[in-house]
């Protein structure tokens, strides 16, 4: 299974925000880094096919996307990173909802709907309408609906941004499981995230790869000479150095 | 300050006050014209029948009352006989039979109109004297009834009293302790002295038109709510309790709030109700009659407040004002009182609802009448409590509907007053119990078994019913609809032809002949023979007429009524026709408006359309939501419509060739009229249909509900109810003409085929529209163009 992205270009007018972007995903989680315009987010939304490329490629197992078009979005779970939700509807209507949306029905779809608010830690509140519950919530909601399916891509845009650290800890070891055989895509400006988790790191800045490699390596790539004191470096010196200004 | 300028330059309020004044100013007017037979020129006739009117109660207002009547008649008489004239003169056979004997020249019937200066001018048009002879008819005539009131207002009293005596004569009310005997005691004691009264004619249309305009309380209400929900707005922002945390963030703003309650109340009732009241005035003869005493209208017969019309406006005026601040107080109340602001709309909803059926429905004589008039709703019809004279039982003894409400005003008023000050103060944004929130979700487990099995398309309908409020916009459409029928009349001349019509209906044969013969036989040395001959005359010409067509034409040959179909879908219907095609495309705005804009107004589209089954299939299930919400208008205006016919005419003349009607004698296919109707209504659903895709391709640009509904009524109903309004110019720039369809089928009965312009460039429009809509849904590019 290999998502790849050739040379993929996008511009608003003047602003170039994804610059030549190549780079070919394989299952594993990849945690992307980058400070805000880095083109995250206008990454996630071209793999989505929510705006137009303005050139190159991204291929699933060898097909265009575009081409694949349902076919696609049948493997695919995205969790967005702004909290828009159907506010009135309750947590359970919503997963089933987006469920149907998914081509799921009957028995297979109350199963997985059970499932992803039992894993979401959403089931006592699952006949509350989602317009009550506090950003945290709304954000398992949401995580809850882009597990539905089984999707083998998974992209999440700040999945663990409003969680309390018990809930971040237990979506981010659910994250790791769900990564054996799968394209893990996660966004987060939540370093630690990443870096307990993420098996690769990619470094984007101003719409270009800077590097992608593991964080053990990356963090071995900081040469001595930078480091300001003595101390164990981190992921956020890595996003210091190759990331800062 | 702060608060005042946040509550009152926020652009949607200000926005929804310009709205209602509008709407206020403008359906006042719209309800003094003829609203059953509309044309662009009511209005123009309506002003001029209440100038004329007004005018001649200044007139008469110096005359004996009992002379009234009698000049008032012999006005319209004048009216009538010039409608006559113009009407029947180029017929000297039916005009020696019909009109007026001694006019006999254009010169005797034009002399008879010459003062009235509208009439007058439009002397030489049926069609603007018709409906001009109509609004003056209305107008003129109220003036008798005012007059026959104040002949009788007296004799009104006197049996006031007389009743009071005679029952405490009679043996079950002469104890006096029954409720009975006590209320009419009281009455007779309220209305004691009201015969030194001294009631007079004069102009009442303004202030009585003015009074009966319900839609005003309404409009109040909803400025009250708009005011009161605005107090709440931090709540639902989330920053109640940082308000909460301010310096000045309690009772100081608590009591910033009653000042700027109290400034709506004045305020919205000067506008609301100021602005109607002067439009009122201005049309009906401005401020003359206003000092005269209140029993002098007819509306205030059982009141027993003595005072002058005008001195009864300032009252009610005051009334108003304090029954809007308590209103507000009230509301403010109960809507502070929940802790959990998502439920603040059903609640405000809920307790409308709850006061509206007991106000509306609640029988006068049940035990429970006290929550009937002690209601919310009496204050929002302040009016009723000077209209309408009513004792409530209260441990057996009558109080007064109208002086228990007044008194109870400024009680309650303080009472709430102090309420919404600690809500203010003292209640806590965290912490509470939240009752409805656990209510609601114990309701929401039922609901969520049927929600999570509906398919993909039920919950496009489930969306469009409930979160887009499809189903009160429904219902309000279903009770609108009640308003609009087919004004069929037949004129006391036509009475004896309308018979032997209804007779001879169906195909014609030689049968036909032999009836007329019979009926011949029948008539001779009747007490009206002359105007059974003369209908029997009419029959006949007309069958030699079907004969003659039916011949030419190579049809059956049918005896119709065709007044019917005239009244209903002919040429006399056609403005009544372009009203319901734009009430259609009103409702059709309202209810397919939200289908797209909903998942913008959410933020959800990037989502959905991430999804295996959010682009091509759930367009294609908000298309056909969008379709169904034209069904459901069509059926409620246009199925009703054809029941209404049936009401007046029963289906016998459905297969008659419906070349058979002059209006359609060339329609091009020879069908019968039944599959004419088929036609027509299959051609006004369609185009309906077409009109929603247009909706759901404008709502698709719109990022909230509410631009949606504003758009998509701008866009698509608006000209066509400006032009019903009388703006001609809009008339083909809106889609009404094609869903109206009906004046382009006669056209083409006529012999053109130039009218199937319109449904083309409208069902081009609406598959384009559609097209559109589907690309712009499905295409990638989407976040770029239309955001989150």
């Amino acid at each position: 299974m290999k998502l790849e992205l050739k040379d993929l270009t996008k511009r608003y007018g003047e602003l170039v925000a994804l610059d030549g972007f190549t780079l070919t995903f394989e299952p594993g989680i990849y945690g992307i880094l980058g400070a805000n315009g880095a083109g995250k987010s206008t990454l996630m939304n071209l793999i989505t096919d929510n705006i137009k490329r303005d050139g190159g490629s991204i291929t699933f197992d060898g097909r265009d996307i575009l081409e694949m078009g349902d076919e696609f979005r049948a493997v695919l779970g995205y969790m967005p990173q702004q909290q828009g939700i159907y506010d009135r509807m309750t947590a359970e209507s919503f997963v089933s909802y987006i469920a149907r949306l998914k081509g799921l029905r009957g028995k297979e779809m109350r199963e997985q709907v059970d499932g992803v608010l039992k894993l979401t830690n959403l089931e006592s509140v699952r006949h509350k309408a989602v317009g009550q519950f506090s950003g945290g919530m709304k954000q398992r909601a949401l995580l809850a609906q882009a597990l539905l399916g089984d999707p083998k891509v998974l992209i999440l845009d700040e999945p663990t941004a409003g969680l309390d650290p018990r809930e971040r800890v237990r979506i981010r070891g659910f994250i790791s499981e769900l990564a054996k055989d799968r394209i893990v895509l996660l966004a987060t400006h939540i370093v630690t995230d990443i870096e307990s988790i993420a098996d690769k790191v990619i470094l984007m800045k101003k719409g270009r790869l800077i590097d992608v490699d593991t964080p053990a390596n990356l963090i071995a790539a900081i040469p001595e000479s930078w480091k300001p004191v003595a101390y164990n470096l981190s992921l956020e010196d890595v996003y210091m150095y190759f990331l800062g200004d | 300050m702060t608060e005042w300028k946040r509550v009152f330059l926020n652009k949607k309020r200000i926005g929804i006050a310009v709205l209602l004044l509008i709407f206020c100013v403008g359906l006042y007017v719209y309800s003094l014209t003829d609203i059953y037979n509309p044309s662009p020129y009511s209005l123009r006739s309506t002003i001029a029948a209440a100038k004329a009117a007004s005018e001649f109660a200044e007139e008469c207002k110096d005359l004996p009352i009992e002379e009234i009547p009698e000049k008032v008649d012999e006005y319209l008489g004048r009216i009538s006989d010039y409608g006559t004239w113009l009407i029947h003169s180029s017929d000297p056979e039916t005009y020696a039979f019909f009109g007026n004997s001694e006019i006999v020249t254009a010169e005797d019937a034009e002399a008879l109109i010459r003062d009235i200066p509208y009439l007058y001018g439009v002397k030489d048009n049926r069609d603007m004297y018709s409906q001009g002879y109509r609004a003056f008819y209305t107008a003129i005539s109220g003036l008798k009834d005012q007059a026959e009131y104040l002949l009788g207002y007296r004799d009104y009293l006197e049996g006031i009293q007389a009743q009071a005596k005679q029952q405490s004569q009679v043996g079950i009310f002469s104890t006096g302790k029954g409720f009975s005997q006590r209320n009419l005691t009281k009455t007779a004691k309220d209305f004691e002295g009201l015969e030194e009264v001294e009631i007079s004619f004069g102009s009442n249309s303004g202030v009585e038109s003015w009074l009966n305009f319900d839609f005003n309380d309404y409009a109040y209400l909803i400025a009250i709510i708009v005011i009161v929900l605005a107090f709440l707005e931090e709540r639902k922002k989330g920053l109640w309790s940082a308000v909460r945390s301010c310096r000045y963030g309690r009772l100081p703003l608590g009591l910033s709030r009653l000042g700027i309650l109290a400034s709506a109340a004045v305020g919205f009732a000067i506008l609301i109700y100021g602005s109607t009241l002067l439009t009122a005035l201005g049309i009906n003869g401005g401020l003359s009659g206003l000092d005269r005493p209140l029993q002098s209208l007819e509306s205030f017969r059982t009141c027993a407040v003595r005072t002058t019309v005008s001195g009864w406006i300032l009252r009610y005026f005051a009334v108003k004002i304090a029954s809007g601040m308590l209103i507000g107080l009230l509301l403010w109340c109960l809507l502070g009182s929940v802790a959990n602001i998502q439920f603040s709309l059903s609640v405000l909803i809920g307790i409308l609802a709850g006061e509206y059926i007991l106000y509306e429905f609640l029988p006068v004589q049940s035990i429970f009448n006290v929550v009937k008039y002690f209601n919310l709703f009496s204050y929002v019809h302040t009016a009723d409590l000077y209209t309408d004279y009513l004792n409530i039982s209260l441990f057996g003894f009558p109080v007064g509907i109208r002086p228990l409400m007044l008194t109870t005003l400024p009680i309650a008023g303080v009472m709430l007053l102090v309420w919404a000050l600690m809500i203010q103060t003292k209640r806590y944004p965290e912490g509470n119990k939240d009752i409805l929130s656990k209510l609601s979700a114990a309701v929401n487990r039922v609901f969520d078994f049927f929600r999570s099995r509906l398919s993909l398309g039920g919950w496009e309908a489930y969306k469009t019913l409930i979160f887009e409020f499809g189903v009160v916009i429904m219902a309000v459409i279903l009770v609108l609809s009640r308003s609009i029928y087919c004004l069929y009349l037949i004129s006391e001349q036509d009475y004896w032809y309308q018979a032997y019509l209804q007779d001879l209906e169906g195909p014609l044969d030689e049968s036909t002949y032999d009836y007329l013969a019979r009926a011949r036989e029948n008539i001779k040395g009747s007490f009206n023979e002359g105007q059974l001959e003369n209908s029997l005359n009419r029959i006949e010409a007309e069958v030699e007429k079907r004969f003659a067509a039916a011949e030419a034409g190579g049809f059956e040959p049918w005896l119709v009524d065709a007044n019917v179909y005239d009244s209903c879908y002919g040429p006399t219907a056609k403005n009544a026709q372009y009203r319901s095609a734009a009430l259609a495309l009103l409702f059709v705005a309202f209810c397919a408006a939200g289908i797209s804009a909903y998942e913008r107004q959410s933020g959800v589209t990037l989502l959905v359309r991430s999804l295996k089954r959010g682009r091509r299939q759930l367009f294609i299930r908000k298309a056909v939501c969008a379709a169904a919400t034209a069904v459901f208008v069509w059926t409620a205006v246009y199925i009703k419509e054809f029941f209404d016919f049936l009401d007046i005419k029963n289906p016998v003349t459905f297969g008659a060739p419906v070349q058979n009607i002059d209006a359609l004698a060339n329609f091009p296919l020879k069908i019968s009229f039944g599959q004419y109707l088929v036609i027509l209504y299959s051609i006004r659903l369609l185009m309906l249909i077409f009109a929603s895709f247009a909706v759901l391709m404008v709502s698709q640009r719109c990022a909230t509900l509410q631009s949606a509904y504003i758009a998509c009524v701008v866009l698509v109903a608006a000209p066509a109810l400006l032009s019903v309004l009388g703006v001609d110019a809009l008339k083909y720039i809106s889609p009404m003409v094609p869903v109206s369809s009906a004046e382009q089928l006669w056209k083409i009965g006529s012999g053109s085929l130039s009218p199937i312009i319109p449904w083309v460039i409208w069902s081009a429009v609406g598959i384009l529209a559609l097209i559109a809509a589907g690309l712009n849904w499905s295409k990638t590019g989407f976040a770029k163009s239309r955001g989150k």
